[in-house]
């Protein structure tokens, strides 16, 4: 395009998409008909532009929580047109969500065990040991059937605007995150009765020994005696064993 | 009888969520095609349009003219494209001489032989292909004159109006498309992909 056409560079987009004035467009044809490099600047662009035209519109494959039709959803007064049933869902799913979350409680602060159906919660490091006993610690301990965690996150007041797939992802991701939590959960409670158990079987090895012991003493204590009187009566001295009674009086 | 955008926009922000819904998918379909068109890429347009939407959702509350909001929505999705661009980095970003090497116009060739020998331009798979070509070629251009080239052509924008979307003169868009054009017209004729009359 020669130096003196570059007046006109702006004017043929405008030209093109015919949005000169009147008598603009008609100087600009003017102008085509005389400079042959603006006129072929211009076909090229037309060219390119009618290919451009060419790439149409594809339906969006977006679908955003709110996208579905719901049909069996209750009809509300400020709702029309498309309803949000995956939003529903989503509200459905909060519950959900506050048990990830006490979950997540469990697994950092609390202790949590399950008494046949019934889970109850510790907060803090108080009440392992107390928590041993059936029903736990009233004062240390909480119940998930209580709802105190559960109660937590569901203050959420705004839901994200996610599309379908999304949503399903974040809850299938929720799932397994709350699986996890309950995986972890359930491993820290074995580990933690078979702690308990382990403590058990020492003290119960230290009382079998204590109690050997005693009776070992005891058992000698007796046999001292016994052969203390057995000699004061002028008898000749017990061979070791006889104490036992297996070998009787001689 | 439809409510209009400002009807909308002024129920949205009083709390009523399916407003909202109605709104988005007004401009759902308008939104996608043109973020698709400015990143070049499927995948990244479906996460570009949630991220516009959730922007679109979360700013509503500053919009200041509510008679505005095509004009801002596109603006949001304009920005959103282009930071998702800008963070991809120079990588992906196609130049005309990547389009042209490794091959890439060997196999654009073939393509092109097999659409004048076999495919009418209505069938189908020679939309999506010619789509699949002009968005490669698309992103050649910069990012101020794909925008403007977007607008004008698949959106119905006048100049006028995506200068006043844009904020910058009406001349600065025209010239925006005006080398826009001709840069894609030169990329299109290396393709050997010009409009059969």
């Amino acid at each position: 395009m020669a130096d003196h056409c570059t007046e006109w560079e702006e004017r043929l987009a405008a030209f093109l998409y015919g949005e000169l004035e009147p008598a603009e467009a008609d100087r600009m044809r003017a102008h085509l008909d005389r400079c042959d490099r603006c006129r072929n600047v211009f076909h090229e662009m037309k060219g390119t532009e009618a290919l451009l035209r060419r790439w149409e519109d594809v339906d969006s494959p977006v679908r955003h929580m709110l996208a579905d039709a719901g049909e069996s959803r209750p009809a509300a007064s400020s709702r029309r047109g498309r309803s949000p049933s995956a939003a529903r869902r989503l509200r459905a799913a909060l519950p959900l969500l506050g048990a990830a979350a006490a979950l997540l409680l469990l697994v950092l602060h609390a202790d949590f065990r399950k008494e046949g159906n019934r889970y109850s919660l510790s907060f803090g490091g108080g009440g392992r040991e107390e928590g041993m006993s059936p029903g736990g610690d009233p004062a240390g301990g909480s119940t998930l059937d209580e709802g105190v965690p559960l109660a937590l996150p569901v203050s959420a007041k705004r839901v994200d605007y996610v599309d379908r797939d999304e949503f399903f992802r974040s809850q299938a991701e929720l799932i397994r995150f709350v699986a996890t939590l309950i995986r972890e959960s359930e491993d820290r409670q074995v580990e933690h009765l078979s702690g308990l158990l382990r403590d058990y079987v020492k003290e119960v090895e230290v009382q079998r020994r204590d109690d050997l012991g005693a009776f070992g003493a005891k058992v000698d204590s007796v046999e001292r005696k016994a052969r203390a009187e057995f000699e004061a009566l002028g008898a000749a001295p017990l061979e070791a064993g006889d104490a036992d009674g297996e070998g009787g009086a001689k | 009888m439809s409510r209009t955008d400002e009807v909308l926009v002024a129920q949205v922000l009083e709390g009523d969520r399916c407003a909202f819904n109605e709104l988005i998918g007004r401009w759902e379909k308008g939104l996608y095609n043109f973020i698709l068109r400015m990143v070049g890429r499927e995948e990244d347009a479906n996460d570009l349009v949630q991220e516009t939407i959730l922007r679109v959702y979360r700013r509503l509350g500053q919009l200041r003219e509510p008679s505005a909001f095509p004009s801002w929505i596109f603006r949001i999705a304009r920005n959103v494209s282009r930071d998702s661009l800008r963070s991809r980095g120079n990588r992906v970003m196609v130049s005309a001489d990547d389009l042209m090497e490794k091959g890439a116009e060997q196999i654009l060739d073939e393509r092109i032989d097999r659409f004048q020998r076999t495919a009418q331009p209505d069938q189908a798979a020679y939309r999506a292909e010619l789509g699949e070509i002009l968005a490669k070629a698309l992103q050649t251009l910069s990012e101020e004159q794909r925008t403007a080239i977007i607008m004008r052509e698949y959106h119905g924008y006048s100049s006028a109006e995506i200068a006043q979307v844009l904020d910058i003169p009406v001349g600065t868009v025209r010239s925006r498309i005006f080398h826009g054009l001709r840069n894609l017209g030169r990329i299109l004729r290396r393709l050997r992909l010009e409009e059969r009359e």
